[in-house]
């Protein structure tokens, strides 16, 4: 690989030994994957769940950090414990700890490298806006596929290690969809218009995206067919699935997509197959995420991804002057920051006086609530699809899932049945 | 036998090969604080990666896998090497994280020519490995 002055610098231990084993993980992936040259890094999205002594390791010599960098959504112990009355003595996954101390001490030294607290998946919904062209290593799926997808921003497929020594050194190797030649669409889905695209609710398009996702896999898709209007809202709620039904991070999403302003202009010099979306594929991805045995619940999951500020004020409207009913725990995923303007918006109070619990900074559908022994007897209703698949599966298929738009998971919150 | 392939990451150790025919993911298929398989759906269910020389297609799911790598070699129950069919960019990025030998890309497919239970060297320095056979053991 070619490596400029600086890079050698960094490789060579200039900076310190945490620099050094940053650059050195970051140069010899970059050569497993046909990288020649490495790029500055505009913006790294990280996971918290980087173990404490690998923070160390990789920016062992750094006072702070090189690149923009932001934290994903975390699991914060104290917090639960302060706010929501929860202790939790184990998670699923290996997704965090419980150990306060643990937590705050990781805390404390990703904000000593000047890593910010953002704590959410969609940092983009906060000010950390991706512009066309920029590279952005994501821990993170849903903000990868977005940000390529709708922001036309070049984001690849990170890990926890690599998008840190991304964070550490400013700097990544150019492989993978950083280059404009692995960006094309290699599969296209061509949404009938009998579907009737034009009213589709936000559980349609996540409906949508599930079934190409598991369809494409690692392919880049586009898609035909769909209005060239979508907003972030939508647009967010049908990509979001695709890496987690498939390993797609790249949708073209023709009309919407800046690079994909008509579809010859997403495939390229690609000859990819169409797939035609009828009413029947889209059955069987409801039928997926609908697991549940009866419409009875306890629990309705709202914000996987976090919401916006927008998602909160319907919210807030179906919600207004009605109360959840008493066995029904209302979750509800939300960054810090866009708390703080609901709560100056006044959209907060409405939710919490209707019994709303907004959990902060948390990943939307592995909030604490699922996994609290007892509270899930029946079944969790939501709008998400990331939300039912993953809280079907980090229960091992215990957890039984309700899907539908959030005018539905609302009555269902305030009534606890499910409308069939 | 010796097959041939490419560096993934640099070292050497031998031991007896341990081989799953799926796609692996340390998220959720290794428990650091044993190296065992801890999905009752996996095919290597209960069984330790410790210490053994682990064989695998590729890799999978979630962009977490490098941080349990880590945890699991300072447990001291991380695979002694890899034998991968071709690494994607987190099984990559694990294998370099947790930094134990690995090669990829063997002039015959590792997964039809190594069985559990044979004894294998892997040399990822020159991108070798070495294969006795358990019935010849």
């Amino acid at each position: 690989m070619k490596l400029t002055d600086e890079d050698k610098k960094l490789l060579d231990g200039h900076y310190g030994p945490g620099a050094r084993r940053s650059m050195k993980l970051l140069v010899q992936w970059g050569e497993l994957f046909g990288a020649d040259t490495m790029v500055d890094v505009d913006h790294a999205h990280l996971s918290s769940s980087f173990p404490t002594e690998a923070v160390k390791e990789f920016s062992d010599g750094m006072d702070r950090v090189r690149a923009t960098t932001t934290l994903h959504s975390v699991y914060n112990p104290r917090y639960w414990r302060e706010n929501l009355g929860i202790v939790l003595k184990k998670l699923g996954g290996g997704y965090g700890t419980v150990d306060e101390n643990i937590f705050e001490e990781r805390m404390s030294l990703l904000r000593s490298l000047n890593i910010l607290p953002t704590y959410t998946c969609s940092p983009y919904t906060i000010g950390f806006i991706p512009k066309p062209g920029d590279v952005l290593c994501y821990t993170g799926s849903s903000g990868t596929i977005l940000s390529n997808s709708f922001f036309g921003a070049r984001a690849g497929r990170e890990s926890v290690s690599t998008s840190f020594a991304a964070a550490v050194t400013g700097r990544t190797p150019l492989m993978g969809l950083l280059k404009k030649e692995n960006r094309y669409a290699e599969l296209v889905f061509r949404v009938d218009e009998d579907l009737k695209p034009e009213s589709f609710s936000e559980a349609d398009y996540g409906a949508l995206g599930y079934y190409i996702g598991g369809v494409a896999g690692p392919r880049n898709v586009a898609i035909e067919g769909l209005p060239s209007h979508l907003t972030l809202e939508q647009a967010r709620m049908l990509v979001s699935p695709m890496p987690v039904s498939g390993a797609c991070v790249m949708c073209h999403v023709v009309g919407v997509t800046p690079e994909a302003a008509t579809l010859s202009e997403a495939v390229g010099g690609n000859r990819p197959e169409t797939i035609a979306v009828t009413r029947k594929q889209m059955r069987e991805s409801y039928e997926a995420l609908n697991t549940a045995d009866s419409n009875d619940l306890d629990m309705v999951v709202i914000g996987c991804p976090h919401l916006t500020i927008n998602e909160i004020d319907e919210l807030a409207s179906l919600l207004e002057g009605k109360k959840v009913h008493p066995d029904v725990t209302l979750a509800v995923g939300i960054s810090r920051p866009t708390y703080t303007m609901a709560q100056d918006a006044g959209y907060a109070q409405i939710l919490e006086k209707a019994g709303a619990t907004l959990v902060n900074s948390c990943i939307g559908a592995l909030n604490p609530f699922c996994f609290l022994e007892g509270n899930l007897r029946v079944a969790a209703a939501t709008n998400s699809v990331r939300g039912a698949h993953y809280m079907q599966r980090m229960s091992g298929g215990v957890t039984k899932t309700l899907y539908g738009d959030i005018k539905k998971c609302v009555r269902a919150a305030v009534t606890r049945k499910w409308e069939a | 036998m010796i097959l041939k392939g490419r560096t993934v990451n640099f070292g050497k150790a031998e031991g007896e090969a341990i081989v799953t025919s799926v796609p692996f993911s340390f998220l959720g298929e290794i428990e650091p604080s044993t190296g065992k398989v801890p999905s009752p759906s996996h095919e290597l269910y209960g069984q330790s990666l410790a210490g053994k020389i682990f064989v695998c297609p590729t890799g999978k799911g979630s962009s977490g896998g490098p941080g349990i790598a880590y945890v699991t070699k300072q447990h001291g129950n991380m695979p002694a090497a890899m034998i991968v069919g071709e690494v994607e960019p987190v099984l990559a990025a694990a294998i370099l994280t947790a930094d134990i030998p690995a090669v990829d890309k063997l002039d015959q497919n590792p997964l039809e020519v190594i069985e559990t239970g044979d004894y294998v060297k892997v040399d990822a320095d020159q991108g070798t490995v070495e294969v006795i056979k358990k019935s010849a053991r």
